[in-house]
């Protein structure tokens, strides 16, 4: 069975890999790379999650990302590999410095502050246009270079982005399996008994909030050599509630889950481009529907249905 | 039975000539052009959005409606492909590679505003997609685009042309106040606005910033006032602030000219100011309403999306025209480089307001601004009246 589970595992990142190089469709592959950045976004949502603090700040946090990107490499002259690096480490950074004073609050006011640092954030963008360029945002960021080849092939920049997106998840499913994620558990269920047993909670919410910036800061910063513009608008709260409701469709208790919801909630909408006027209507209608039928989200789903089987 | 022989002998002759003329006469085949829009078709701002599809549909619906588009010995009937970006970079990027990827489109109206049109500009330019578009930024136009291509007028275009007009037609008055929103807009704007009127010859007394969540401009208008402005030009202040800002404004004792060049919306300058206090304020207006072929748009338009019609409609229904002509000249739909070779010398080009002319040379460097006539409006009895027209040129 083990055997089995490994070379349906191999098959399956063999074909992820290999797919782009023989379906030569853009669309598509835009599509997939997509699917693959917002998991990586996704996934730094659910370390928030799984500790029980829902942040409205992470579209910012990528904001910060794909900004610090775009300047690294246009206004200072230095290449993609260290503005992206910046990307991610300036995200985690402005996480150490904001986690002290929000991670203190939990509930709705966490939720809130979050939300006011995000707007903040997209304010200082619009208002300081000689640094960030006002609403129009800066235009022309390079593409992404990898060893000197300019990421112009779509296949390549879906590549980079898969080894993103799988980077971020065997990094949570291993974290989730190590005593800080049994612990980032106990925080979220019981912070009381957890500090009983000597945890310092703080540390641990600030370990998880760090990360979780720098995986969305990283993300920001291949959005900016993706789509070499990056404007204010694109990091709005809005960009936060997407990830959070990619986690519950999904299903938060495992990053597969918040794959798989990546892997729909991205796509869906182009379901129902031709619908053109209906588009918006329909993709509601349909997220209303996967959550009435699957409360906890697709993962809970595939739970149930191998519950069942067992039962048999 | 010598009658049947006669039909059937007719009949033979009559069907011989028939598949003879169709055999000698031209091959007049007969396929399918695909063409896409990228605007905001739901949610905010798709009024304008709508205008970018509803003109580029009424005239493919007009060249259809004929026998399709005569290029060489191919008609076409024409097929538009209508995706929604919702005014996000990241939308139109998707609209933009499904356009081209999936749907095959070469030749692409839209979109409609700054962010995505900036996000969308490397993709045309890099796979040779010919784009008639808009966005007020002017790096729209930066870097001399091969394949973008502006089709609405920004407040670059028209300002000096309605100050120029303002100035003749009101030689008596000389200091102008303006007051513009406190945001990039804004800025860019009043410093345009500043200049121009500087140009013309009028003084500036006085330069104002308000924020746009602002409905108290007592303040702002008694310092004006106190500089004795002759013309308060509202700029790129919202309709229904710029109505508010009047209505202040005259309750204060303001007695002079109002001029708001920096986009159109009289209904809710009207709204705001009510009939009385908005009577006689000069407007910039994108079309004349009055006219007979608008008319007949807004009623084409309300076959396809609900009134009211934005008058953006009117500038990519002549760039479709504009477009569709070039292609019947150059001969090819499948060739982006051949149309915009073409394209590019199409101007003077008459479209529904009237000539339309490349231009754009000393802001952006380059000509691929379209630039038509432009219409000042002054308002009276709560309506819009097009008193005054400058020609491109």
């Amino acid at each position: 069975m083990k055997t089995w589970k490994i070379l349906a595992g191999l098959v399956l990142a063999v074909a992820l890999v290999a797919w782009p190089f023989f379906v030569e469709n853009r669309f598509l592959i835009h599509i997939a790379t997509m699917v693959c950045m917002y998991a990586l976004l996704a996934l730094s949502m659910n370390l928030m999650l799984r500790i029980g603090q829902l942040s409205l700040a992470h579209g910012a946090i990528m904001g910060i990302g794909a900004y610090t990107s775009a300047l690294v490499m246009m206004s200072l002259g230095f290449p993609f590999a260290v503005g992206f690096l910046l990307s991610g480490v300036v995200g985690g950074l402005v996480s150490l410095i904001i986690g002290p004073i929000l991670l203190r609050i939990r509930g709705v006011y966490f939720v809130l502050l979050t939300f006011a640092f995000g707007e903040i954030v997209l304010l200082t963008f619009i208002e300081w246009v000689d640094v960030f360029g006002g609403v129009n945002g800066i235009f022309g960021v390079p593409r992404a270079q990898i060893f000197g080849f300019v990421l112009k092939d779509k296949a390549l920049s879906y590549l980079m982005a898969l080894a993103m997106a799988a980077g971020g998840f065997f990094l949570l499913r291993a974290i989730y399996r190590s005593e800080f994620g049994a612990i980032m558990e106990t925080l979220e269920d019981d912070e009381d008994l957890a500090r009983s047993l000597g945890v310092n909670a703080m540390a641990y919410r600030l370990a998880v909030f760090v990360l979780s910036g720098a995986m969305a800061g990283f993300a920001g910063g291949f959005y900016a050599s993706y789509f070499t513009f990056v404007s204010p608008g694109a990091f709005n709260f809005w960009a936060a509630v997407n990830l959070i409701v990619i986690n519950v469709l999904g299903g938060i208790a495992s990053p597969i889950g918040v794959i798989l919801g990546a892997a729909i909630l991205v796509p869906l909408p182009e379901l129902f481009r031709d619908a053109v006027q209906y588009q918006v209507l329909f993709y509601g209608l349909a997220l209303i529907v996967f959550l009435k039928f699957m409360p906890d989200g697709l993962y809970g789903l595939i739970g149930k249905i191998r519950g069942k089987r067992n039962d048999r | 039975m010598k009658r049947n022989k006669f039909k059937r002998l007719a009949a033979t002759i009559g069907g011989a000539v028939v598949a003879l003329g169709t055999a000698l006469s031209p091959a007049m085949a007969q396929e399918t052009l695909v063409i896409g829009t990228i605007s905001a078709l739901n949610g905010p701002g798709s009024e304008w959005g709508r205008g970018v599809d509803a003109g580029t549909r009424i005239a493919v619906a007009e060249i259809n409606a004929k026998g399709g588009l005569v290029v060489g010995d191919t008609t076409y009937m024409i097929e538009v492909k209508s995706y929604d970006d919702g005014y996000k970079p990241a939308e139109g990027v998707a609209a933009a590679t499904r356009l081209i990827e999936q749907d095959g489109v070469k030749f692409i109206l839209g979109p409609l505003g700054s962010a995505s049109a900036l996000a969308v500009k490397p993709i045309f330019e890099e796979e040779g997609v010919l784009a008639l578009m808009n966005s007020y930024s002017p790096k729209t136009l930066a870097n001399n685009p091969k394949y973008v291509y502006r089709v609405l007028p920004t407040t670059t275009e028209y300002v000096n042309q309605i100050v120029g007009w303002v100035k003749e037609n009101n030689p008596d008055l000389s200091n102008v106040a303006v007051i513009s929103p406190n945001d990039q807009t804004g800025w860019d704007s009043q410093k345009m606005q500043v200049q121009a009127y500087g140009d013309a010859g009028f003084e500036i007394v006085g330069k104002e910033l308000f924020e746009r969540s602002s409905v108290d401009f007592q303040s702002i208008i008694t310092r004006l006032m106190a500089t004795s402005p002759d013309i308060i030009e509202l700029d790129t202040t919202p309709p229904s602030t710029a109505g508010l800002i009047i209505r202040q404004a005259r309750e204060l004792g303001f007695e002079g000219l109002f001029v708001k060049i920096g986009g159109p919306g009289v209904p809710a300058i009207v709204e705001a100011a009510g009939k009385e206090f908005a009577e006689g304020t000069i407007v910039y207006a994108a079309a004349d309403t009055s006219a007979e072929k608008y008319q007949w748009m807004e009623e084409e338009y309300a076959k396809i999306y609900s009134p009211p019609m934005n008058a953006f409609n009117v500038f990519f229904y002549d760039a479709a025209h504009l477009l569709f002509a070039s292609m019947q000249k150059a001969g090819t739909v499948t060739d982006p480089d051949a149309v915009r070779d073409t394209l590019v010398t199409m101007t003077p080009f008459e479209g529904a307001q009237g000539a339309l002319v490349w231009g754009g040379m000393e802001n952006y460097g380059n000509n691929n601004q379209l630039i038509g006539p432009t219409f000042i409006g002054m308002i009276s009895d709560g309506e819009e009246k097009i008193i005054g027209r400058v020609e491109a040129n």
